[in-house]
């Protein structure tokens, strides 16, 4: 999507007709509007947000209260008032499209009112202008959305405190403009249809099998908790950031013993965090030993028992029998007993003797016997796991004694900290003991609701069986079951996918950000290293320097830097194509970078229609040269304060 | 733009190790979930069903 023209009508300081037409060509990206400050720079971007989205982005404080109608328009319509329009002709892809705006205000003797806005949106078609139903929602889907645009639209003044104020906020952004929040929403939708499916699928079953319990309940169990894990990992991650600072304001302090308390208590924390991996490992060994050995204990007595049995009946003889079946099998073959009686058909001894070929030989009791004794004698030694179960126990007991003396050094090197004579340092602790408490509350919390989670995962996983038991009538059950089975391949897919994209966007920006930094800045080789942390619910920038932290020192003219090596690199990563106003892009960039970066960020914006709003000292002769072969058309702001009105000239 | 995909995804999807039938009927359900987001739920319940309908008719 490209602006071709803008016009804009007694908005602000433009009184009248203002038309300043865009470059639209692709060779040449850039348009440049040139303004001092204060001569509506901000409003020009003003006027097209207050276009497309009914509001003012960049409201300055002299702005607030102030209606956004020309006065003097208004003034000069007498009674009949005058209209505030703007007025946006886009292409995209061969379409044409006109967003319009429009307000009427009127002089009345309590002051300036105003209509009601109207907006509309047009599409060029082979009947000429035909008007688009829904233009916000054609904003919104078209061009940007309104909660995206603080990426498109850039005051330079303002961009150094990008990363302070939209930390929190940059991974939702980078996952909706990079469309991983379009997949989840799939993702989601096809949760829905499966559920759907399911209920349908009740329906027609005709086995008359109920299921014990709903699986949307569980699911919404998943669902909700799942969020409010999210919510707690992203407190969990603020009150960390929080720790961490004040251990670096008291690692810098000049107080020695101060230093040496917080490097002591990082050593520590770090070996009860090891500590307790341990334990949780060992105490995981100990119960997976007596869950393997329990079963043994409580059926000893009868394993014994057995055993008896089975060398009793071994010594007296009977294990193996005394006789061997082939002889009593001849016995019967020749028709005579031993004693000589004969074993006729239906005689008693015969009866008796082969009672005892079937109940005795042909069972191998004897090696049965023997195979079952070896079992469970090698079962009975197992009982014996006291030395085993000793050692993990002892091991247990020795860490948690450690860890609980580590837990002791902490306490007390926090009240160490705490008993400093200066304010300040109390204070810091006193924040960073609060945080503590905060994060381990968090977590009991989200304890909680991981349990919780793990239990409706069990259920769902019992629902899934008893769904696969279900005997699945003829015809509407069997299509619906395929139907489901056909979303559950879809979800899969897509699950696999949104985890691909979303290690790789970071990995990417982090990489285009590393490239358009250094590329940018002047002091080339200072810093180490930029990335881009994905910490669960939100993104950390972090810039190094002599293996130290040091974002939060950078110059303000560095960070405006880093926010638009990151800005650009999100735009080139999204695939995104729709306009980028920059409004002083270099105000707070030392003037030995400002070539560098006025020539580099075109280029790395080059498939976009780039708009950059620069004041006259910062648009110099030698920017200009180095920018020109990107600019296709440029414009100059001129305020006249005899009139007090802004109007847009060509350059030259 | 919004309304269709972003060269990473549809990067991510081509190189799927599934059948061509069900890389398409995902590009469908994506851009339809970018069309509609959360503004018209049914209507995106019921686009998908056609789309899913659609996609298993193909299959066969």
């Amino acid at each position: 999507m490209k602006i071709k023209r803008l016009e804009i009508n007694n908005f602000r300081q433009y009184y009248g007709k203002i038309v300043i037409d865009f470059s639209t060509d692709n060779g040449r990206n850039t348009t440049i509007i040139q303004g001092k400050n204060g001569e509506g720079k901000s409003n020009l971007m003003n006027s097209i947000t207050w276009c497309l989205y009914g509001d003012e982005l960049f409201k300055s404080e002299t702005n607030i209260g102030r209606s956004i109608a020309n006065t003097t328009a208004v003034i000069k319509g007498n009674y009949q008032g005058a209209d505030v329009s703007v007025k946006m002709y886009l292409e995209d892809g061969g379409k044409e499209y006109i967003a319009e705006r429009k307000q009427h205000f009127e002089q009345k003797s309590g002051g300036i009112v105003s209509r009601t806005p109207t907006f509309t949106v047009h599409e060029k078609d082979v009947r000429g202008m035909v008007l688009v139903n829904q233009p916000d929602w054609f904003v919104e889907k078209r061009f940007i959305p309104k909660d995206l645009r603080g990426f498109f639209f850039f005051d330079g003044e303002r961009i150094s405190s990008y990363f302070v104020e939209t930390t929190a906020n940059i991974k939702p952004n980078v996952e909706k403009i990079a469309q991983i929040d379009t997949i989840k929403g799939a993702i989601n939708t096809l949760g829905k249809i499966k559920s759907s499916l399911w209920k349908d699928m009740k329906k027609y079953d005709t086995s008359g099998d109920e299921l014990p319990i709903d699986p949307d309940e569980q699911n919404e169990i998943i669902y909700t908790n799942g969020e409010e894990i999210k919510r707690i990992d992203s407190k969990i991650a603020d009150f960390n950031s929080k720790i961490e600072e004040i251990d670096r304001y008291q690692s810098k302090n000049s107080n020695e013993t101060l230093k040496a308390l917080t490097n002591e208590r990082e050593k520590l924390e770090k070996r009860k965090t090891q500590l307790k991996k341990e334990i949780e490992q060992t105490n995981k060994s100990l119960s997976e030993l007596i869950i393997d050995r329990l079963p043994i204990i409580l059926a000893y007595a009868a394993l014994t028992k057995t055993v008896d049995i089975i060398d009793e009946n071994t010594a007296k003889g009977l294990l193996p029998p005394k006789i061997q079946d082939t002889f009593v099998r001849d016995l019967l073959e020749e028709g005579v007993c031993i004693c000589g009686r004969p074993l006729d058909e239906n005689s008693e001894c015969r009866a008796k003797l082969m009672k005892l070929v079937e109940n005795v030989f042909s069972k191998n009791t004897a090696e049965d016997s023997r195979e079952g004794r070896y079992t469970i004698k090698t079962l009975l030694k197992k009982v014996n796991f006291v030395p085993e179960y000793t050692e993990l126990f002892n091991s247990v007991t020795e860490k948690q004694s450690e860890f609980d003396q580590i837990v002791d050094e902490l306490n007390g090197i926090s009240s160490q900290i705490s008993a400093f004579d200066e304010t300040e340092i109390r204070n810091k602790e006193a924040e960073r003991k609060a945080h503590i408490e905060s994060v381990n509350q968090l977590n009991r919390r989200k304890g909680g609701l991981e349990a919780e989670i793990e239990g409706a995962r069990e259920i769902l996983a019992m629902c899934e069986d008893e769904i696969s038991k279900l005997r699945v009538s003829e015809g509407k059950y069997s299509k619906l079951k395929a139907q489901r089975d056909y979303v559950c391949q879809l979800e899969t897919v897509l699950t696999k996918i949104r985890d691909s994209i979303v290690e790789d966007v970071r990995l990417q920006l982090e990489t285009k950000t590393r490239s358009y930094f250094y590329d940018m800045i002047w002091k080339t080789g200072t810093f180490e290293n930029v990335r881009l942390i994905d910490e669960g619910a939100r993104y950390r920038f972090s810039v190094t320097q002599d293996g130290q932290e040091c974002l939060g020192d950078l110059s303000s003219g560095e960070k405006q830097i880093l926010a638009l090596a990151f800005s650009a690199a999100l735009h080139s990563v999204s695939g995104y194509s729709v306009p980028v106003f920059i409004d002083t892009p270099l105000g707070r960039i030392s003037e030995d970078a400002r070539e560098n970066v006025a020539a580099s960020l075109p280029k790395y914006l080059s498939e976009t229609q780039l708009i950059i709003l620069p004041t006259d000292t910062e648009y110099t002769p030698e920017i200009r040269s180095k920018m020109s072969q990107f600019v296709g058309a440029e414009y100059k702001i001129r305020y006249d304060e005899s009139k007090k009105m802004s109007e847009v000239n060509n350059y030259d | 733009m919004v309304q269709t995909l972003s060269p990473l995804v549809l990067q991510k999807i081509e190189s799927m190790d599934v059948d061509e039938n069900l890389k398409d009927v995902i590009k469908e359900l994506l851009m339809c979930e970018a069309r509609n987001g959360n503004t018209y739920p049914e209507g995106k319940l019921r686009e998908f069903n056609v789309i899913i309908s659609k996609g298993m008719s193909d299959e066969d």
